[in-house]
């Protein structure tokens, strides 16, 4: 590889591969009798191999290699299952050789691997014992064959064929004369037993126990049509004799095949070389694929670069209207209004174009709870629900650390050992599911397990144990309250994990970041009936837009995605309850949110409230709000930058953005405010 | 059977060396005849389309598209076509592949004149025109 890009492309595309490998071998372990995931297998392999050779990466070319050919005895030999696993953990193993070599490839080193490790995988293929399946002889069972000897025009016959000693493909040739025969007739038995005789193929001469409503003369003809038989005797047979042949043939051959279980086959020479020319005519095959090209690949950064150039582009032109409302040149400003059309179909393009499916990350779960599984002993299913919803690539790079802190422990320490699920009258097999939907303009990612739950009693021990409370107070606090303990880093430490399932150091970590993210941590549990970590991520895009407010003074922003309703607010649709204000919309009563108390700018100015405005946001069906705001401004497409305060409680403000005068103006977090305002409902139904 | 009445054969193979090898042993024979050559799949079934020929000759490995898909199809298009792989040696594999998919027989190569002429003979004999 001679240039900084060709390495990089090499990597790019090596990475592909793998993950593309990893994603197959799962589905092959999911469904081990499927030969799709063989054949896609056979294909990465070879594509690596090619890949690797070009970049001068010889043995590794060869350990692909290995691979393919392997893979592709397989499409016709199953690997027999009890060797199955084997073979799934070694292409597993396969898998961290080859990103390994591109780790090394990343810091420069370009190193190949061991030339004996090589020659140690392609020993451990040989080891392998394949298995036939019947695949083309279905004998019938006696019941069937009384049957059809019952009705009067059959007739039963003995085939003896021999074929010729030249034959090489005999189990194709088997399959062509057993096609031929089922045409007309039903194979009933085989001497050697259908199993044996397709897998053997040593021999060049077999019988048929058949039956046909046709004559000698028909079947012969039909035989006749084939090519490499050398001989072919038919004879007649009476049913009864027919009937005792077969059932004394299937006697013998159960009993032998009970003896010789342990047989192995030795021609490993003979076929190596069928092997090697097999692979050779096939690298052929693959060289002129003609393919439509329907995507490129675009560099993230070139992308980042673009949405920055058009966020600013935004504020220009927010600013270029805004002169000419002053103006009142009416021409231009409804030029300018024309504008906005493409405007926003070029932000959804490009909002689009940084969306990628969850799945994309989410695959890969699926080994990290394999692996983790067999590390703890832990028996499980990963169920993974809604991926194919979309989301910002740098977010859902960005939770990716937190998800998988979530799913380690979910295995670690919430689902139980087998035994334990037992004595607890639960399924052996434990259940993780990641579930993703959108709502709102966030997105909610769950990790549901079915174990153990969280011990809040424990919790609380602890908590008086450390002096946060006395004994009594802490029979107060409710377990929603108790998260906020759990996730206050160093209320509980690995040494003393298990008092709350081992979640403390790693949760504190989890909901610093989600937080980071300015998204929300939510814990929902009941002692062994399971836990759901909800992280819930705002969507945010990059430009949004938004409906400008005034509170006090000062210029806020809320995303109109939020925004179900605004109503000019009226003192008589408010109600009290319970000490709380409420606001009457139809029948319905929502919780109020005055947003200058909210957000401390209460001493600020003084205004009007019979020119006060209601906004009734909504973050989903069960949840709304009503906030409380002094005036309604216009709606604009708005950049969003992120909002960090260092010192301020910065939860309620989603971001900022530029005006088009370029004055600064906060985004307000509805969905935050919401939530906040509905903590009790938190809580919500665990029975799944 | 009449002079008049040869019987056509469309060779599919993506190596002209094969394919004139087999032009001039089937052209030996009085009754058949050679009407199309396709060098992949893709010509292969708008020849067969084209020409409608008695029996189909069929590598498996060539470009633009393999034989065994080439075989599917012209089934689809004549589930009573005659087609017979002609494959090299170690693709059993792909060999029985063809077979499941409707192929009549194999042959494989580097193959025997006699090989082809018995080929011709016995699957062609019977057949009407």
């Amino acid at each position: 590889m001679s240039s900084k890009d060709d390495i990089k492309l090499f990597i790019s595309e090596a990475e592909d591969l793998i993950q593309k490998t990893e994603e197959e071998i799962l589905i092959l372990e999911e469904e081990p009798n499927s030969i799709k995931p063989i054949q896609e297998l056979f294909f990465t392999f070879h594509a690596l191999k090619g890949l690797t050779a070009m970049a001068g990466f010889e043995n590794l070319s060869k350990f692909c290699h290995h691979f393919e050919t392997f893979l592709e005895n397989t499409k016709e030999k199953k690997v027999s299952e009890n060797k199955r696993n084997n073979f799934i953990e070694m292409l597993f193993e396969s898998l961290d050789v080859l990103r390994n070599v591109i780790k090394r490839v990343k810091k420069g080193d370009l190193s190949d691997i061991d030339a004996n490790f090589v020659e140690d995988i392609k020993n451990s293929f040989d080891s392998f014992e394949t298995e036939y399946d019947i695949t083309f002889i279905q004998p019938l069972n006696e019941e069937e064959i009384v049957k059809i000897l019952d009705q009067n025009q059959s007739k039963s016959f003995k085939i003896y064929i021999r074929l010729e000693e030249t034959c090489v493909f005999k189990k194709v040739r088997l399959f062509i004369i057993f096609r031929a025969l089922n045409e007309i007739g039903k194979i009933c038995w085989t001497n050697p037993a259908p199993e044996d005789l397709e897998k053997a193929t040593l021999k060049n001469e077999f019988e048929i126990f058949f039956i046909a409503i046709n004559d000698k003369d028909s079947i012969s003809k039909i035989l006749d049509e084939i090519l490499e038989i050398e001989n072919v005797v038919i004879t007649s047979l009476k049913p009864e004799e027919f009937k005792k042949i077969i059932k004394n043939l299937k006697e013998k051959w159960e009993k032998e095949r009970l003896n010789e279980e342990f047989i192995t086959d030795s021609d490993e020479e003979e076929i190596d070389i069928q092997e090697f020319e097999r692979v050779s005519q096939i690298v052929g095959d693959f060289s002129e694929d003609t393919l439509k090209i329907t995507s490129v690949k675009v560099n993230i950064e070139h992308l980042e670069e673009l949405m920055n150039y058009f966020g600013e582009l935004v504020i220009m032109k927010n600013h270029i209207s805004q002169l000419l409302n002053e103006k009142q040149d009416r021409t231009i400003v409804r030029l300018i209004d024309k504008m906005d059309k493409p405007f926003l179909d070029i932000q959804e393009i490009l909002f689009r174009l940084k969306l990628v499916r969850v799945d994309s990350t989410f695959r890969k779960y699926k080994r990290l709870v394999r692996d983790v599984a067999n590390e703890t002993g832990k028996k499980l299913k990963l169920i993974l629900e809604g991926t194919n919803v979309e989301i910002d690539r740098k977010i859902l790079e960005e939770i990716n650390t937190p998800l998988v802190q979530l799913i380690r422990n979910a295995i670690y320490h919430g689902i139980e050992s087998p035994k334990e699920r037992i004595t607890k009258r639960k399924n052996e097999l434990g259940t993780l599911k990641l579930r993703t939907y959108r709502r709102a303009g966030s997105i909610f990612i769950e990790v549901q397990d079915d174990g153990t739950g969280i011990d809040y009693n424990k919790i609380r021990e602890k908590a008086v144990k450390k002096g946060y409370y006395d004994s009594v107070q802490v029979e107060k606090i409710s377990n929603e309250d108790l998260h906020q303990l759990i996730l206050m880093p160093g209320f509980s430490t690995l040494s003393d994990a298990d008092i709350i399932s081992g979640r403390g150091m790693g949760l504190a970590i989890v909901a610093e970041k989600i937080k980071e993210l300015g998204g929300d941590f939510i814990i929902q549990s009941q002692k062994d009936v399971g836990t759901i970590f909800t992280i819930n991520v705002p969507f945010t895009r990059a430009i949004l837009r938004a409906q400008l407010i005034q509170i006090a003074d000062e210029l806020f922003a809320i995303p109109t995605e939020n925004i179900k309703q605004i109503y000019f607010f009226n003192l008589n649709q408010v109600e009290y309850a319970d000490g709380q204000q409420f606001y009457k919309i139809g029948s319905k009563l929502f919780p109020i949110v005055h947003l200058n108390e909210h957000l401390n700018m209460v001493d600020k100015a003084t205004t009007n409230s019979h020119k006060k405005i209601a906004i009734w946001c909504q973050k989903d069906e069960k949840s709304s709000a009503v906030l409380i705001a002094d005036k309604q401004l216009q709606q604009l497409d708005v950049v969003v930058k992120p909002f960090k305060s260092n010192y301020s409680d910065s939860r309620d403000i989603l971001g900022s953005t530029i005006t088009g005068d370029g004055s600064i103006c906060l985004i307000i977090d509805v969905l935050s405010i919401i939530s906040s305002q509905l903590n009790e409902n938190i809580i919500s139904n665990l029975n799944v | 059977m009449s002079k008049n009445e040869k019987k056509k054969v469309l060779i599919v193979d993506d190596a002209q060396f094969t394919r004139n090898m087999l032009k001039t042993i089937i052209n030996k024979i009085e009754q058949i005849e050679v009407i199309g050559e396709a060098s992949n799949g893709v010509e292969a079934i708008s020849l067969y389309k084209k020409l409608n020929p008695d029996l189909v000759t069929m590598d498996l490995v060539m470009p633009e598209k393999g034989g065994i898909e080439a075989t599917e199809e012209i089934l689809k298009i004549n589930s009573k076509a005659l087609i017979v792989v002609v494959s090299a040696l170690g693709q059993e594999a792909l060999v029985l592949e063809a077979a499941k998919k409707g192929a009549k027989d194999f042959i494989q190569k580097p193959f025997k004149t006699e090989q082809i002429l018995e080929v011709m003979d016995r699957i062609l004999k019977n057949k009407k025109v």
